[in-house]
C-alpha cells in the first residue's frame, strides 16, 4: 500500500516537474529574445581610399620600408613611387637587349635590384628546339643589380631543374634572394647564378616576409619558417598555419612593421607589445589582421566587409605599413587603395542594405562595391543563394531565400533572374515600381517598351526592371536566312542550308539542350493563353519544330562525331557561352555553322562584329565582314513577338528595412555612369542597357579607342590581333529601332521552361511525339496549378 | 530451473554452428544489396573518358544501353588526387563532419538515454501523450520544420553557428524513441527490486537499465550515425558560411559527367563508416558493460 | 531533515526527463506550436483567416493526388520492407558472423544521396544498364518480342523503382532493430520449448511473435519516418513534379513552400501530426494492452 502511494505522489511530482519544465524552458526562451537589446555604436573604423596608378599594366609591386614602392609588370618599365609621390621610371630597353618576350615573375628590392623569370622571343626554329629541349615553357632569368649592372641568369644547383618556373622572388633584409616554384623555396646566389634547395612545399609560394632572421613563406595553406642564420627550416606557427587554412578563398598578403619605426611612431602600440616585439599585419578578403609575433592571436582590425579588401574581384597582391597606422594595399588588376583609421565613422556602419541574387552576378556586385563607397554609413551586404560546386540546388537555395522572407528577413533589393517573378509578386514579397519608375518615364530615358514587356498581366503593374536585355538574333548568307520569320522560316533555312552542306553541324547545337537554349525564349511567351492556361497547339508545333531542327543538325553528323564534339567542349570548360578567342585543334567549331543563331549579348564590340559574342556561334574570325554583301542578319522570331531576353532583373521588397537605400540602389543601377561603367570594364557581358543614352554612348566610337581586339592563339600562345569593325550609321539605327520594338519578356526561372525542357528532352529521343509531349507538360503543370 | 539452464548451455554450444542454408541466404541478400553499390569503387578509379563512353546513352547521345565496367579498364588515381590533394577544402570539411556527428552522438547518448529511461521505467501521468508527441515531432517532415526552427535559432543567435546543426540534433526525439525500445525490455521488477534494496535512481539507471537495455542504445547510435553521417538538409539552411559545412554539402550537383569524382569522395566517405561499424559498435558495447560491472 | 530528502529524491526521477525535454520543447514543440499558429494566418501579411487554409488545403486536387500516392507508398512499403527485415533478422540472429552481414547490409544508408541518386540513375535510366540487361535477355530468346526499353520513371513504373530503392536503402536499418527486440528475447524460454518438443511454427507464433510486439510497433513508425525521409532522394531523381503516381505528400509541401505557401504547409502539418498521434496512440493502447 505504502508502496503505491509513493507511487502516486511520484506521479503529482511528475506532473508538477513538467510544467516547471515547461516554464523554465519558456522563460528562457523570452530572456534570449529579450537579450538582444539596441546599443550605442561605438565611433571608429577602418575606411579606404583608392589611389591613383602611375600607368596602366602593372603587375606587381614591392612595397619598401621608407614608404615607398616599386611597379613592374610585363610590357611596363620599373616605376619607383616615393613616398611623397613622385614617380620615376627607369626606361631600359629590355626587350631588344634580352630577347624578353613575356614577363612572368618579379622581385624587387628596396635599393631597386631587379630578378624576373621571362619567356624569350625566337627568330629561328633552331633557337627554339635549342630552348625546349630544357622545357619547352620553362622561363629563363634576368637580373638588374641596384647599379643598374644588368645579365642574363644562368640558374643551377644540385636541386634546381631548368624546367622548374620560379613563380616568386623576394629580397631579404640581409641580400639574399629567395625564390619559390611550385613545391620548393631555392636561394639564389645573383651573381653566378647558384641555386640551392631550401625545402620543399605543398603548393606555389606567394608571399614572402622577413622577420628578424626567420623568413616567412606562405603558400595556399600553411605558412612556412626558415631560420636563414642557421639555414634550418624551424617548427611550424600553429597560429600562423591556423590562419592561413581558414583564409584560403584568395592570396593572404604580409607585411613587418619595422621595429624601431613603429616604437617611435606609435609608442602607445609599442607600449602594449612590450619593447622588442615585431608586429605583423595580415591582410585577405576577409579583413586586415594584426599579429604580435610568436604570440597566440590574430585580431582583425578591419573587417573586409567594409573596406577594398572584401571585394572578390580583386585579390591583394601586396601590403604595405604606412605611418599613423595606415595601410597601402595592392591588388591584381593594378589597383591600389590606402586604407586609413577615421573615427569619426561609426564602428559599424549603422544602416544595413541587403541584396539578394540567386546566382552571382559581377554586375550587381560592382555597383555595390560602389553604392559602398558612396555610403560609408551603410553596411552593403551582397548575398548570393548559390555559389561554387557543391551540393545547393536551386531549389535549395529557394528554400533557403523563402525561409527568411516568411521569417520576416526581407532583402532590400532582389535580383529576380531565374526566380519566379510573378509568384512573389503574387505573395506581395515585392514592391509595385510604376511609381519609381514615373519619372524616367515623364523623361523618356529608358526603353518604355521594354518596361511595359515586364508588365504582369494579372496586376497590370511591374515589378522588376531588366538592367539589360538580349536580343535574338539570326547571322548567316542571304541565301539561306534572308527575311527570315518565325519557327517554320528556321526550319526552311535549315533545310535549304542542309541540302548545300550534307555534312557537319548546321546550326550549333552540340547538345539538345543548346537547341532549347536558342529555340525557347523566342517562343515560351507565346505559350500561356491569356488565362494563364497553356497552348497546348502552339506547344506541339515548338515541338515539331524542335525535332525536325534536331533531326537536320544530325543528319550530318554521326553519332560518334557528336559525341567527340561534345567531349571537345566539355574540355574545354563546361561553360559553352564562355568560350571565346579559342581557336580548337581538331574538330568542328565556328566557322561551320551556316546558319547563326543566338542572342546579342554585347554590343560593346560593335554589332558588325557582333557575331563575336553570340551566345550560339563563336568565330573569332569577322566572318560576316569577309562575307560581305552575302551576309545578313535580323530579328530572329519564333512563335512570340518581338522577344526580348532579361538580365539582371531588379525589384525591391515590399517589406525591406531600408527602402530608401533601395530605391537609391535601383537608382545607381540605373545610372547612365553604372551602364557605361559596366561596358567599359568589359568584364560584364549580358546584353544592351535598358537605357537609352547608354546604348548609344557605348556605341560610339569617338568614347572607345580601341582599333583591334587582342585574342590568344589556343596552338602556341602567341597574340594575335583583329581589326574592329565599326558599326555603320545604318547599322546603328537598326540596333536602336530593334531596341525600340522589343516588347515581349522572356524570363527565365519559370516552372513551365524548366517542364518543357525535360519533356522536350524526352521527344527529341522519340520517346514520345510531340503531341504526346505537350499533353504531357500540360498534365504536369495542371498538378502544379492544383497546388 | 537448474536443469534449463544446463540444457540450454548444452543447446547452445550445439547451435555454434553456422547454418549453412541461413548464411547462404543472407550472403546473397547482402550481395544484392551492396552491388550496385559495386559500382563504387570502381569508378573512383576510372578514366572520366572510360565513363562518358560506358554512359553515353544515359546522357542523352547516342542509342543503345549503358554497360558499366565493375574494374577499370584504365585505372587512374586522377579523382583521388584531386579531391587528396588537390582541394585543402576536402579536409576541413572532412573534420567537420567528423566533430558534427561526435558531438551529435555524445549529445544524443546524454540527453537522449535519460530521457529514454525516464519513459520507460517511471508511470506518470500523461506519459503515453508524451510519448506520442515525441513520437510525432520525430516524424514531422523538415520542411516543415525549417521556418520556425529557423525563427528559433535566430532568436537565440546560433544561426550560422555549428550549434545550430548540433542542437537541434542532440535533442532529436528519434533516438529516445529507439532507446526507449531497449529499455521496456527491462523487466521492472527488477528495477523494483533494486529500489527495494535501497539503490539510487541514478545508480538504478546506470548499473540496471544501462546493461540490461544496451542493445536499444546501440542501434539508436548506429542509425543516428547513418543519419547525421550523410545530413544534408539543415546543415544547408542553417549554416551560411562554407567552412562550417560538412562534407556532404561538398559533393557537386547531380552530373554524369563529374561521376568519377562523385564515386572517388563517396569511398572516402565510406571507409570511415566501415570503420564505425567495425568499432564503434564494440566500443559501445564494452563500455556500457564496463559501466554494468562497476557495480 | 528526512522530508526534504524526499523531496529531493521524487525531483530526482524528473531530472532524467527534463533536460531532453527542455531541448525537445525549445528545438521541437516552440516550433511546432508556430507551425499551428501559422496555419490560421495568412502567409504574406499574416492576417488571421480561421480555417481558411484547411479549407484550401481540403479542396485541393493536388492534396487529393499526393494523399493517395503517400498512402499507397505507406501501404506497399511499410509492411513489405518490415516483413522482408523481420525474415532477414530471423536468419541472422543465430549467425556468429550477424554483424558483418549486418554492416554489409548497412551500406546503402552510408552513401551520399547524391551517389545513391547517380547509381540509380544509371541503372534505371531508359538507356540505363537494367534496361540494357533486359535487352540482352530478350535477345538471346527469339520467340519474345523486341524489348523497346521502359522508361521508368516516366511510367507506371515509378512507384515500383521508388519502392525498390527505399527496401534496399532500409531493409539493413530495420534488422538492426529487429536484432536488437529479438535479441532481448529471453534465450531460455526458447530453448526449454524446444526441449519440450515445440516446432518451429510454435516457438515463433507463441514465444518470438508475443514479445516482438513493441518492436513492431518501434519499427513501424521508424519505416514510416523512413518513407518521409526518403523523399530528397525520390526529388533528386525526379524532379518537383514528377510522374503521377510518385508525386507525395512531400512534393506538394516543398512545392508549396517555394510558392510561399506557408499557411497551406502548416495545416497540412497539423492535419498530418494529428493523425499521426492518433494511430501512434492507439498503437501504444493495443500494445498495452497486449503487453498487460
Amino acid at each position: 500500500m505504502k508502496f503505491r502511494e509513493r507511487l502516486r505522489g511520484k506521479r503529482e511530482n511528475v506532473k508538477h516537474g513538467i510544467w516547471r519544465a515547461v516554464c523554465a524552458a519558456a522563460c528562457a526562451m523570452i530572456l534570449s529574445a529579450c537579450g538582444s537589446k539596441e546599443e550605442e555604436i561605438p565611433m571608429g573604423r577602418y575606411a579606404d581610399r583608392e589611389v591613383k596608378m602611375p600607368g596602366a599594366g602593372f603587375e606587381y609591386m614591392h612595397s619598401c620600408p621608407d614608404g615607398s614602392y616599386y611597379l613592374f609588370g610585363n610590357d611596363v618599365d620599373l616605376t619607383h613611387v616615393a613616398a611623397d609621390g613622385t614617380v620615376s621610371s627607369d626606361k631600359w630597353d629590355w626587350e631588344n637587349n634580352a630577347n624578353i618576350h613575356v614577363k612572368f615573375s618579379y622581385g624587387v628590392s628596396n635599393g631597386g635590384a631587379v630578378i624576373f623569370g621571362y619567356t624569350p622571343m625566337f627568330y629561328s626554329d633552331e633557337e627554339y628546339e635549342a630552348y625546349a629541349a630544357e622545357g619547352d615553357s620553362r622561363y629563363l632569368y634576368y637580373y638588374v643589380s641596384e647599379e643598374g649592372d644588368r645579365h642574363p641568369l644562368e640558374l643551377y644547383g644540385p636541386d634546381y631543374r631548368k624546367a622548374t618556373n620560379l613563380e616568386e622572388f623576394a629580397f631579404a633584409p640581409d641580400g639574399r634572394v629567395y625564390a619559390a616554384s611550385a613545391s620548393c623555396v631555392y636561394r639564389i646566389n645573383v651573381e653566378s647564378g647558384e641555386t640551392e634547395s631550401l625545402f620543399t612545399t605543398q603548393s606555389q609560394v606567394r608571399e614572402f616576409a622577413f622577420v628578424g632572421d626567420t623568413m616567412l613563406a606562405l603558400d595556399k595553406d600553411k605558412v612556412y619558417l626558415y631560420d636563414m642564420a642557421g639555414e634550418k627550416p624551424l617548427e611550424d606557427n600553429s597560429v600562423l598555419n591556423e590562419f592561413a587554412a581558414s583564409h584560403q578563398s584568395g592570396r593572404i598578403v604580409l607585411a613587418v612593421a619595422d621595429q624601431a619605426s613603429d616604437a617611435a611612431d606609435n609608442q602607445a602600440a609599442a607600449a602594449v607589445d612590450g619593447d622588442n616585439s615585431t608586429v605583423l599585419y595580415l591582410a585577405c578578403r576577409t579583413g586586415l589582421y594584426r599579429y604580435v609575433w610568436d604570440g597566440s592571436v590574430i585580431e582583425q582590425i578591419a573587417d573586409g566587409q567594409m573596406i577594398a579588401l572584401g571585394d572578390s574581384q580583386y585579390n591583394p597582391y601586396a601590403l604595405q605599413i604606412l605611418d599613423n597606422e595606415q595601410f597601402r594595399v595592392y591588388f591584381s588588376g593594378n589597383y591600389m587603395v590606402e586604407m586609413y583609421y577615421d573615427e569619426t565613422l561609426p564602428a559599424r556602419p549603422s544602416k544595413e542594405l541587403t541584396v539578394y541574387s540567386l546566382e552571382e552576378n559581377g554586375r550587381v556586385r560592382y555597383a555595390g562595391r560602389l553604392f559602398q563607397k558612396e555610403h560609408p554609413d551603410v553596411l552593403v551586404k551582397y548575398e548570393t543563394g548559390m555559389d561554387g560546386d557543391n551540393a545547393v540546388s536551386r531549389e535549395d537555395a529557394l528554400k533557403n531565400l523563402n525561409t527568411r522572407i516568411l521569417a520576416g528577413e526581407v532583402p532590400d533589393v532582389i535580383i529576380l533572374d531565374d526566380i519566379d517573378m510573378e509568384q512573389y509578386a503574387d505573395k506581395g514579397i515585392l514592391r509595385e515600381l510604376d511609381d519609381f519608375l514615373a519619372p524616367y518615364e515623364e523623361e523618356g530615358i529608358l526603353y518604355q517598351n521594354i518596361l511595359e514587356g515586364m508588365r504582369m498581366t494579372e496586376k497590370n503593374k511591374i515589378y522588376g526592371v531588366p538592367m539589360t536585355v538580349e536580343l535574338p538574333l539570326y547571322l548567316g548568307e542571304k541565301k539561306y536566312v534572308n527575311d527570315m520569320q518565325g519557327l517554320d522560316g528556321i526550319i526552311a533555312g535549315a533545310e535549304l542550308a542542309r541540302e548545300e552542306h550534307p555534312e557537319g553541324p548546321l546550326i550549333d547545337t552540340p547538345f539538345q539542350e543548346n537547341l532549347f537554349n536558342i529555340i525557347i525564349p523566342i517562343c515560351l511567351p507565346a505559350w500561356s493563353k491569356e488565362d494563364g492556361s497553356l497552348d497546348t497547339e502552339s506547344l506541339t508545333k515548338f515541338y515539331q519544330a524542335a525535332v525536325r531542327l534536331w533531326e537536320l543538325d544530325s543528319e550530318g553528323l554521326s553519332e560518334e562525331e557528336r559525341l567527340k564534339w561534345q567531349q571537345n567542349l566539355e574540355d574545354e570548360g563546361s561553360d559553352l557561352t564562355n568560350i571565346m578567342f579559342v581557336q580548337y585543334e581538331d574538330y568542328y567549331n565556328i566557322g561551320e555553322t551556316w546558319i547563326a543563331l543566338g542572342y546579342l549579348k554585347n554590343a560593346w564590340y560593335g554589332i558588325t562584329n557582333l557575331h563575336t559574342r553570340m551566345e550560339n556561334y563563336r568565330d573569332d574570325y569577322s566572318y560576316y565582314k569577309e562575307l560581305e554583301d552575302e551576309a545578313v542578319y535580323g530579328r530572329m522570331t519564333g512563335q512570340a513577338g518581338n522577344v526580348y531576353r532579361a538580365r539582371t532583373i531588379t525589384g525591391l521588397c515590399e517589406q525591406a528595412p531600408e527602402p530608401d537605400l533601395g530605391e537609391e540602389f535601383m537608382e545607381l543601377l540605373l545610372s547612365d555612369g553604372m551602364m557605361q561603367k559596366w561596358w567599359l570594364e568589359g568584364q560584364f557581358d549580358g546584353g544592351i542597357p535598358i537605357r537609352k543614352e547608354s546604348v548609344a554612348s557605348i556605341l560610339d566610337i569617338n568614347n572607345h579607342a580601341f582599333a583591334e581586339i587582342k585574342g590568344w592563339n589556343a596552338n602556341d600562345i602567341s597574340q594575335m590581333y583583329k581589326e574592329i569593325f565599326w558599326p555603320t550609321e545604318e547599322e546603328l539605327q537598326w540596333l536602336f529601332d530593334t531596341m525600340e520594338e522589343s516588347n515581349c519578356c522572356y524570363r527565365t526561372g519559370t516552372l513551365l521552361e524548366e517542364t518543357v525542357r525535360e519533356v522536350g528532352f524526352r521527344v527529341l529521343e522519340g520517346e514520345l511525339t510531340p503531341e504526346e509531349g505537350a499533353k504531357e507538360v500540360e498534365r504536369k503543370m495542371a498538378i502544379s496549378m492544383d497546388e | 530451473m537448474d536443469v534449463a539452464q544446463i540444457i540450454s548451455v548444452k543447446i547452445k554450444k550445439k547451435k555454434k554452428k553456422n547454418s549453412w542454408l541461413a548464411t547462404g541466404i543472407c550472403f546473397l541478400m547482402a550481395f544484392i544489396i551492396c552491388l550496385p553499390l559495386l559500382m563504387i569503387p570502381g569508378g573512383a578509379f576510372m578514366d572520366p573518358a572510360e565513363i562518358r563512353q560506358m554512359l553515353s546513352p544515359v546522357l542523352g547521345a547516342g542509342n543503345g544501353y549503358a554497360i558499366w565496367h565493375f574494374i577499370p579498364i584504365y585505372p587512374t588515381i586522377e579523382h583521388f588526387y584531386r579531391l587528396l590533394i588537390g582541394s585543402p577544402a576536402f579536409y576541413k570539411l572532412f573534420w567537420n563532419t567528423v566533430g558534427m556527428t561526435g558531438a551529435i552522438l555524445a549529445g544524443q547518448l546524454i540527453v537522449g538515454l535519460p530521457s529514454a529511461w525516464a519513459f520507460a521505467a517511471f508511470k506518470f501521468r500523461g506519459r503515453d501523450f508524451l510519448f506520442g508527441l515525441y513520437v510525432v515531432l520525430m516524424l514531422l517532415p523538415f520542411q516543415v520544420m525549417l521556418l520556425p526552427q529557423y525563427i528559433v535559432l535566430q532568436k537565440l543567435d546560433l544561426y550560422s553557428n555549428p550549434a545550430a546543426v548540433i542542437l537541434p540534433a542532440v535533442f532529436s526525439t528519434f533516438p529516445v524513441f529507439i532507446m526507449y525500445r531497449g529499455f521496456t525490455q527491462i523487466d521492472l521488477e527488477v528495477l523494483e527490486a533494486a529500489r527495494l534494496d535501497g539503490a539510487g535512481e541514478l545508480q538504478i539507471f546506470l548499473y540496471v537499465g544501462l546493461p540490461l537495455g544496451q542493445m536499444g542504445t546501440r542501434a539508436a547510435m548506429v542509425l543516428s550515425f547513418l543519419e547525421y553521417w550523410n545530413l544534408v538538409e539543415q546543415p544547408m539552411a542553417f549554416l551560411e558560411e562554407q567552412k562550417d559545412w560538412p562534407l556532404s554539402l561538398y559533393l557537386p550537383q547531380l552530373d554524369i559527367s563529374q561521376a568519377g569524382f562523385a564515386f572517388a569522395v563517396s569511398v572516402v566517405v565510406l571507409i570511415p563508416a566501415l570503420f564505425v561499424f567495425a568499432l564503434g559498435q564494440d566500443a559501445l558495447e564494452e563500455g556500457i558493460t564496463y559501466i554494468g560491472t562497476k557495480k | 531533515m528526512k522530508g526534504k530528502w524526499r523531496f529531493r529524491w521524487m525531483n530526482r526521477r524528473l531530472l532524467f526527463l527534463l533536460p531532453g525535454f527542455a531541448g525537445v520543447m525549445v528545438f521541437y514543440l516552440l516550433p511546432f506550436l508556430e507551425v499551428v499558429r501559422r496555419s490560421f494566418l495568412r502567409s504574406g501579411n499574416r492576417a488571421f483567416v480561421g480555417m481558411d487554409n484547411y479549407n484550401a488545403v481540403f479542396h485541393n486536387a493536388a492534396f487529393v493526388l499526393a494523399v493517395r500516392n503517400t498512402a499507397v507508398y505507406m501501404a506497399v512499403g511499410v509492411p513489405l520492407l518490415m516483413v522482408i527485415s523481420l525474415l532477414l533478422a530471423m536468419l541472422l540472429r543465430n549467425l556468429t558472423t550477424k554483424r558483418k552481414f549486418v554492416s554489409a547490409m548497412l551500406l546503402p544508408m552510408a552513401v551520399p544521396a547524391a551517389v545513391m541518386v547517380l547509381v540509380l540513375r544509371i541503372l534505371i535510366d531508359r538507356q540505363g544498364a537494367v534496361n540494357g540487361m533486359l535487352a540482352g535477355i530478350t535477345e538471346h530468346f527469339a520467340s519474345l518480342p523486341v524489348f523497346e526499353g521502359i522508361d521508368y520513371l516516366n511510367s507506371g513504373w515509378a512507384i515500383v523503382i521508388v519502392l525498390c530503392s527505399f527496401l534496399w536503402k532500409n531493409t539493413g536499418y530495420m534488422v538492426i532493430l529487429w536484432l536488437a527486440g529479438l535479441s532481448a528475447l529471453p534465450k531460455e524460454v526458447e530453448e526449454a520449448a524446444r526441449v519440450d518438443g515445440a516446432n518451429k511454427w510454435q516457438n515463433w507464433h507463441y514465444i518470438i511473435r508475443p514479445g516482438l510486439s513493441g518492436t513492431t510497433f518501434t519499427i513501424g513508425m521508424l519505416s514510416v519516418l523512413q518513407i518521409f525521409k526518403s523523399y530528397r532522394e525520390v526529388w533528386m531523381v525526379a524532379g518537383s513534379y514528377p510522374q503521377e503516381n510518385i508525386y507525395f505528400l512531400q512534393h506538394l509541401l516543398q512545392n508549396w513552400y517555394l510558392k510561399l505557401e506557408f499557411d497551406r504547409m502548416a495545416a497540412l502539418t497539423v492535419l498530418l501530426s494529428l493523425v499521426l498521434l492518433v494511430v501512434c496512440l492507439c498503437l501504444q493502447k493495443r500494445l498495452e494492452q497486449n503487453g498487460g
